[in-house]
């Protein structure tokens, strides 16, 4: 929006012109001279238009497609696009004639629809800057079953990016997840308990332009309750400090959801 | 805690009566692209959904005498183990009935123990168990030898450190004293094997006990390394095993289940003298020992060490006993 708001009023600058004064007697001598005068002034306005334009452009994206301007309002604000790879689902049969292909299919089919869930668990709980900025994980609590909710809160610092890492952090930005699914059934075939085993790992740019590795790792017990929600958890961090990534653009990747 | 809410800590102790091993395959940690260069922190959070309170829970552990094409339901209870277990303390404490105590039963007069089964089924066994002691079963669970044996099974073996050499050919018992993980054929030898132990039942219940205590140990182990194999103990208890505990509640059981540290687990047998009913030899239960002990229960499901009957299998134990 920037760049194409400045390339309109450069080309209105181009086309149009100064405005010019009303024509008046003596009309031919004055256009002469008028003429003369204002041919240096119009060669002088296009060059510092353009370097101008050129400023306001290093500006708004910056050399590295972060600029200043544009810093904390732009593209470091987006809330990166994550995705869990989902591995297999296992079914566990409390029923001693249970169909095992049957739940395994079924297994699969809750872990699709637990997917989606802690997709959006961990994008609110490391990922989205509008969350870690302020240290409120409120949508990350509401997953939590009543019973669980008050420890998660007691945990904030573990299953989250941490109530202080706006303070810390620049930028995250996810690099992998993965997801892993044990399903539990009842006698009568629905399923009563979900477990999860989450790998979640993130790169954290910090504000003294280190880097750290966000690694969370752990098992999530999952019930349907009006919504899956975790009724019980073992969760752990295991942050390291961590390279620059080779790639000058961590955003690269980066798209607003 | 109600009743109702205290549902189930059958399966649970089941699931841990039931036995079992395989660690959990550790999943290799995730690789970044960033090679991390030194570890800044580590820091962990969990929450499992355990009961407290002080007031003592009791399952009622059965074991049946019914062999295939038998109803197990209806056969000889020959294996009876009060659990009790108390949440606020993290402890427990087993209590086996010898299978001819000769006590009154509901409704049908005296007769060994395990008759009640045949008479009345699972909940006969409660009622005449609550009789004798005065406490209320929350729960009972029932198994039997097959199911004991696939149990043992589906959760991978029972690691346990046989206490002495049990060599029972009448019961398939072939084992030497020492750390080993029992299959589901051996874990059941130990269970039955009474011939080759001097106080014959009455070590016969202890040495069940011991295989309870040996499930604890090994699920607690196996849930601190992959929680989700609590799901794994809880199927297999389920599936070869009868109870009345609603599924939700035994998942809470199970939870509860892994705070018990099994080393904190007293393991008893009631005491009593071998006699004969007409041409029946039968068990008199020590009726001191069998108030004192009920009343410990009652009181917090534990025992005063002065309430704690010697080991009936003593002479083979040596000092541990």
């Amino acid at each position: 929006m920037w760049f194409g708001r400045a390339t309109a009023n450069l080309s209105r600058v181009l086309t149009e012109g100064p405005t010019r004064p009303p024509v008046t007697a003596d009309r031919t001598q004055r256009r002469a001279t008028n003429r003369k005068r204002r041919l240096p002034l119009a060669l002088l306005l296009v060059p510092v238009a353009l370097v101008g334009l050129g400023v306001a452009l290093f500006l708004i994206l910056g050399g590295d497609g972060a600029g200043i301007i544009g810093r904390g309002d732009n593209d470091s604000d987006v809330v990166p696009e994550f995705d869990f790879t989902v591995g297999r689902a296992k079914a566990v049969a409390t029923a001693p004639e249970a169909d095992a292909e049957a739940l395994e299919t079924e297994a699969g089919n809750i872990g699709q629809e637990i997917t989606p869930v802690l997709d959006d668990l961990y994008t609110n709980a490391f990922l989205d800057p509008a969350n870690w900025r302020e240290g409120d994980y409120e949508e990350v609590l509401a997953v939590f079953s009543e019973g669980a909710a008050l420890t998660a809160q007691q945990s904030v610092e573990v299953l989250t990016l941490g109530a202080t890492a706006g303070d810390v952090y620049e930028r995250v930005t996810p690099e992998k997840g993965s997801l892993g699914f044990t399903v539990l059934f009842d006698p009568a075939g629905s399923p009563n308990t979900a477990v999860a085993r989450v790998r979640f790992s993130a790169l954290g740019e910090r504000s003294d332009g280190t880097f750290t590795l966000i690694v969370s790792k752990g098992e999530l017990f999952l019930r349907d309750i009006d919504g899956w929600r975790i009724t019980a958890f073992d969760v752990t961090r295991q942050d390291r400090e961590a390279q620059p990534p080779p790639s000058p653009a961590p955003s690269a990747s980066a798209s607003a959801s | 805690m109600t009743r109702n809410r205290r549902l189930g800590l059958s399966a649970a102790l089941l699931a841990a009566w039931v036995a079992g091993s395989t660690l959990g395959a550790a999943t290799p940690p995730a690789t970044a692209h960033a090679a991390p260069i030194f570890q800044i922190e580590q820091a962990h959070a969990e929450h499992i959904p355990v009961l407290d309170g002080s007031e003592p829970i009791f399952v009622l552990l059965i074991g049946s005498d019914a062999r295939p094409g038998e109803d197990p339901a209806l056969t000889r209870a020959d294996s009876i183990h009060i659990l009790a277990i108390n949440p606020e303390k993290a402890k427990a404490t087993i209590v086996g009935f010898p299978r001819d105590a000769f006590v009154p039963i509901p409704g049908s007069g005296s007769n060994k123990i395990n008759a009640a089964m045949t008479i009345g089924g699972p909940e006969k066994v409660v009622e005449t168990v609550e009789q004798v002691t005065g406490l209320t079963m929350d729960y009972w669970a029932l198994t039997w030898f097959e199911g004991f044996k696939t149990m043992i099974r589906d959760v991978g073996g029972l690691p346990m450190d046989v206490p002495f050499d049990v060599f029972d050919s009448l019961a398939g018992a072939e084992l030497t004293a020492g750390p080993q993980t029992l299959t589901g054929p051996d874990a059941l030898a130990f269970a039955r094997a009474r011939h080759a132990l001097p106080s014959g039942d009455f070590g016969r219940s202890e040495n069940q006990g011991r295989l309870m205590v040996a499930a604890i140990a090994e699920f607690r182990k196996e849930f601190s390394k992959d929680p989700s194999r609590l799901l794994t103990w809880i199927g297999a208890g389920l599936r070869n095993a009868q109870t009345d505990v609603p599924l939700d509640e035994l998942m809470t059981l199970a939870f509860t289940a892994t705070t018990i540290n099994p080393k904190r687990v007293v393991n008893v047998v009631l005491p009593g003298s071998v006699s004969m009913a007409g041409t029946t030899s039968i068990v008199s239960l020590s009726q001191t020992t069998l108030d004192a002990i009920s009343t410990d229960l009652a009181n917090d499901g534990l025992l005063k060490k002065a309430n704690i009957p010697p080991s009936p299998n003593a002479g083979l134990l040596g000092s541990e006993a």
